[in-house]
């Protein structure tokens, strides 16, 4: 039975989206401030008129329903997959004013890129942009991959109980770090600080040591920390990564990578001292396997190429790469051709497997994620088990997360059901991809970069593709971050509330 | 006899040395950044002459060279020089100023053995063509009025409802 929306749930579910819009609204203080540091006056108005427009988008949702009004899990699952939304739509305001993007729709696409921190771009002449919109660009990345949930109940949406663990799962996000979802929340953003700051004095030093003035040492420092830490992917030059033609800058931002790769959780129990749970956790485990056995492969794909052949360029063109899409950073020091001319079959075919599996569960990373690659492998091994033994025995399987808990048919069925999801939507973006000409490798490669919302790209992505395929990506960057099921919430809904209406006619 | 063939010899190479750098500077093939990151060019280890804007910094290159950023066609692409050769570049490209726009004449390396596989380009020579200059962005103060009457009713519309929240039904 599909149950409907009434009023009562329409305004708690639009009171808090407005919470959350309120709080994009507060951000923008931040890149304000940058704009008016660094003198760049008309994009500080940009900021203004940003604010203002989202403000009031926020509060005339706001006044909806009551303060603390109660939410059910439906409720929390449309609030959340409507809230990265309406966050990307007023985000949008101030970039679109920028001059550097062709129309809304393409800043809406940035926004939406930045927030589920995938890092495919339309944004224009990036190397002339305002640091103000930078930052921006940047901070969407820092606040999406926390999760908009988790960062505006970190800072109190004035919810406790039921309602507010019910948003923290709708986003995607599994794990009970610490007792209370507003301490887990809060814990969530001691970490991410803890690395910012970490990785902006590492970058700030490595630029400095390069010849940056220190100002923009710090500038591009914070912005390639929340790129690398978030697994985002933009940066603030048009080169990305290649700009700085710096081991150290790949060393400093691999590093952050691998960090920010890592269930909130598994960084828990490592601060508390309980590093054994990095050996026995079955993600940290099938990471670590599929890492090894990939990097393998790449090198090998990239031996066998005249371009990449030597060690050095394995490591700098081949396991950065690897290690890139596997997080589901994005960061790139190659062009868009280079990976269909120059980077080899094999080489291709394993960032293309990297991206689709993505990193660890509660992270902020994308993709089908290590837990349930795993736990497929495992499903697999005990089914295969069950074949051969003898009809008498009773074969047991289990896993480690955090826990041992034993691989029954439930755990196994919700895995290959997401899992499902993501090819399924793998494939249903290269096919829209190829129906509007582009070749099939290509717009396989952008989909999965898009659904797994990693940000390399093969080209595809240009202010000069067309609308409808930016609305695809769109619509999968937002899905595959919030792992389907806010977005299927909205559609069934929606389904439900027009079937009633008919019914009731 | 000895003498005329000193001369001659001395005689041929003042003709051949010029002679050398004039035709290095014409088989040198005129590209746009586009065309060298098409990977299609087939111009991986030839001498190429690109013009474009110099953008954002000089970054150190190790071993007395630098790093300079050349943005041309909407691509920009490492090129690797002596740092005496950059000093000519007065101002580089941000938002607040277009950089000097230099040609450059170079290797190109689809992937350079010396920079972990970076396609970049080992600059011979660089000259600036055109001097950078400020950009103009002028101050949009439409945006003030709308943006701060939206601060302004949505903190209006925030107080009222919490206000009626306050009131005892």
């Amino acid at each position: 039975m599909w149950v409907t929306l009434d009023r009562g749930d329409i305004r708690a579910i639009l009171h808090y989206t407005g919470m959350l819009v309120l709080a994009v609204a507060g951000a923008m203080v931040v890149p304000f401030i940058v704009a008016v540091i660094s003198g760049e006056w008309d994009p500080a108005l940009d900021y203004v008129l940003g604010a203002g427009v989202t403000a009031l988008v926020g509060a005339l949702f706001v006044r909806l329903a009551p303060r603390g009004v109660p939410i059910n899990r439906r409720d929390a699952l449309l609030i959340t997959a409507l809230a990265w939304l309406a966050a990307s739509l007023t985000a949008a305001v101030p970039l679109a004013f920028s001059g550097h993007f062709g129309s809304y729709l393409d800043a809406t696409f940035e926004a939406m890129s930045g927030f589920t921190t995938s890092g495919l771009v339309l944004v224009q002449d990036l190397d002339h942009l305002a640091n103000a919109h930078n930052v921006w660009r940047h901070l969407t990345h820092l606040i999406g991959g926390q999760g908009i949930v988790v960062a505006a109940l970190s800072i109190a949406i004035g919810m406790r109980g039921g309602g507010a663990m019910s948003l923290y799962h709708a986003e995607g996000r599994d794990e009970k770090i610490m007792p209370n979802v507003m301490h887990t929340a809060r814990f969530i953003w001691l970490v991410t600080a803890v690395y910012v700051a970490l990785g902006i004095a590492s970058l700030t030093a490595v630029n400095f040591g390069a010849g940056m003035g220190f100002g923009r040492s710090v500038l591009h420092a914070f912005c390639n920390t929340a790129a690398c830490w978030d697994t985002g992917g933009f940066g603030p030059q048009s080169q990305n990564s290649l700009y700085y033609h710096s081991p150290w800058f790949e060393i400093v931002t691999v590093m952050l990578m691998i960090a920010g790769t890592m269930n909130f959780n598994l960084h828990a129990h490592i601060w508390r001292g309980e590093r054994s749970e990095l050996f026995k956790n079955i993600e940290a485990r099938t990471i670590a396997v599929n890492t090894l056995i990939l990097s393998v492969l790449i090198g090998l794909g990239l031996a066998g190429t005249t371009l990449y052949s030597s060690s050095g360029e394995i490591i700098r063109k081949g396991i950065y790469h690897l290690l890139s899409a596997s997080s589901g950073t994005g960061q790139q020091s190659l062009y868009a051709a280079q990976w269909t001319h120059g980077y080899g079959g094999l080489g291709f075919v394993v960032i293309l497997m990297a991206m689709a599996f993505g990193g660890m569960a509660s992270s902020t990373a994308g993709g089908i994620k290590a837990f349930r690659i795993g736990v497929t492998v495992k499903g697999l091994m005990w089914r295969i088990r069950q074949a051969i033994a003898p009809q008498s025995a009773m074969v047991t399987e289990s896993y480690h997360h955090f826990s041992n808990a034993p691989l029954n048919s439930e755990v196994l069925s919700n895995v290959l059901l997401v899992f499902l999801l993501y090819i399924v939507t793998y494939i249903t973006g290269g096919i829209i991809g190829m129906m509007y000409g582009y070749p099939p490798a290509e717009a396989i490669f952008e989909s999965i970069s898009a659904a797994a919302n990693v940000g390399l790209s093969t080209g595809i992505t240009a202010p000069t593709m067309p609308t409808g395929l930016k609305i695809v990506y769109i619509v999968e960057m937002w899905a595959g971050r919030l792992e389907f099921m806010a977005l299927f919430a909205i559609v069934a809904s929606v389904i439900a509330s027009v079937r009633d209406r008919r019914a009731h006619r | 006899m000895r003498r005329a063939v000193i001369l001659c010899v001395c005689m041929a190479l003042a003709c051949a040395l010029p002679g050398q750098s004039v035709a290095s500077a014409a088989t040198a093939t005129q590209v746009s950044g586009p065309e060298l990151v098409s990977m299609t060019s087939g111009l991986d280890g030839k001498l190429v002459t690109f013009e474009g804007e110099v953008v954002s910094e000089a970054l150190a290159g190790g071993r007395g060279n630098v790093w300079l950023n050349v943005l041309s066609g909407g691509v920009a692409v490492g090129v690797w020089m002596p740092e005496t050769m950059a000093d000519q570049v007065r101002e580089f490209g941000c938002w607040s100023h277009n950089g000097d726009m230099v040609r450059v004449t170079g290797v190109f390396n689809e992937a350079c053995d010396l920079h972990g596989g970076d396609l970049d380009i080992h600059a011979d020579s660089m000259v600036v063509v055109t001097a950078g200059e400020v950009r103009s962005h002028p101050v949009r103060y439409w945006k003030l009025a709308p943006g701060l009457a939206g601060i302004v009713l949505a903190y209006a519309t925030l107080r009222r409802a919490w206000r009626r929240e306050e009131q005892p039904s």
